[in-house]
């Protein structure tokens, strides 16, 4: 991917990024651009997720591990990344 | 025989389950977790941060070995709850869930139908639901037939410590559904609500605040745990039926002066 090109060579990975951007996505409430296309896994792998024990909503809908890298995403996708927390 | 509980093929150590929300800091929860060794302990899913906070808190948790049975706290929606269950049975690697769909954000009520309608679809994604639910006999037995093998009515408004509100439908459950699996979840304040429940014949009980809010939580831990214990073994062991008379406990023969003429 582009961005990962871009993050490779040391760009910080949002700002820098925005200007090849044509995307955005709702991650956790927050709006964040992307270079397009883009899948699931490659979001993951660009905010740090991917190693981290969680689990992920994408439009409301759980997205398992195994389809991360086959689920596509378009501008205005709704991710939901969550992890364990106290609860009673 | 009276510590433990069944569930599944799993067998829980003791018959109280105990939330991690709210304690003071994590060691307090941690040492309250082991001065009173829930049979297992409830945890929910939040947002992830990139520091990380999610595996901080289950490093605190997983070395206790103690099964985690998930919530889906905050769910007004059936859909909210169900991908919220699907998402911590892939992060906790269980297919228990403690299913809340709240109906009313005042009261923390369950909403019934919402929550009859998500167990349905749960159950049928393979899923052990433990729904929290009202007190309510006919909502019980829907829930049941639907598939769910354990029952979690509320003893009173999640958080409020006000006990048990209504005894009289929580044994009334407890007489109706005499096999199934019975948890008073929500609303106890003191161990004495506890023992009560557990007297009644209830399974297990399910608390948070009244441990996590205590003056002294560690402390108030092991008190609960002594009170869930206490009161298994008293239902176990068969509570007298109070009567209206007195009936005396020495016995009245050979006691001096009796019958005796002035």
């Amino acid at each position: 991917m582009f961005i990962n090109q871009l993050k490779s060579l040391g760009y910080a990975r949002d700002d820098n990024a925005k200007k090849y951007c044509c995307m955005k996505l709702i991650i956790n409430g927050q709006a964040q651009s992307f270079q397009a296309p883009l899948n699931l896994y490659d979001v993951l792998v660009q905010n740090d997720y991917i190693e981290m024990m969680i689990a992920v909503a994408h439009n409301g809908t759980f997205v398992p591990k195994a389809q991360y890298e086959t689920t596509s995403l378009k501008d205005g996708d709704l991710i939901e990344i969550v992890a364990p927390m106290q609860g009673g | 025989m009276s510590k433990t509980l069944n569930i599944n093929t799993t067998i829980l150590q003791s018959r109280l389950f105990l939330g991690t929300a709210g304690y003071p800091s994590p060691d307090s929860l941690r040492q309250a977790i082991e001065i009173s060794n829930p049979g297992l302990i409830t945890v929910s899913l939040r947002r992830e941060n990139a520091a990380g906070k999610g595996q901080k808190f289950w490093d605190l948790l997983k070395d206790f070995k103690i099964p985690v049975l998930p919530n889906t706290a905050g769910c007004h929606s059936v859909q909210e709850a169900i991908t919220t269950a699907q998402m911590a049975r892939e992060i906790f690697e269980t297919n228990w869930i403690k299913l809340e769909v709240i109906g009313d954000d005042y009261t923390l009520q369950p909403d019934p139908y919402g929550l009859l309608d998500a167990a349905e679809q749960l159950i049928k994604l393979g899923f052990e639901v433990f729904p929290y639910m009202t007190d309510d006999l006919v909502l019980a037995q829907k829930l049941s037939d639907a598939g769910c093998n354990i029952l979690m009515p509320w003893g009173a408004p999640i958080g409020s410590g006000r006990g048990l509100n209504n005894p009289y439908a929580l044994k009334m459950l407890r007489d109706r559904f005499a096999q199934k699996t019975l948890v008073v979840d929500a609303g106890i304040g003191a161990p004495s609500h506890a023992a009560a429940v557990m007297e009644m014949g209830y399974d297990a009980v399910l608390l948070n605040t009244a441990v996590a809010k205590a003056g002294d939580p560690v402390l108030m831990a092991g008190a609960f745990a002594k009170a869930i214990e206490a009161g298994r073994e008293a239902y176990l062991a068969g509570i007298i039926k109070p009567q209206e008379n007195a009936s005396a406990s020495t016995p009245l023969i050979d006691k001096p002066f009796w019958h005796q003429k002035h």
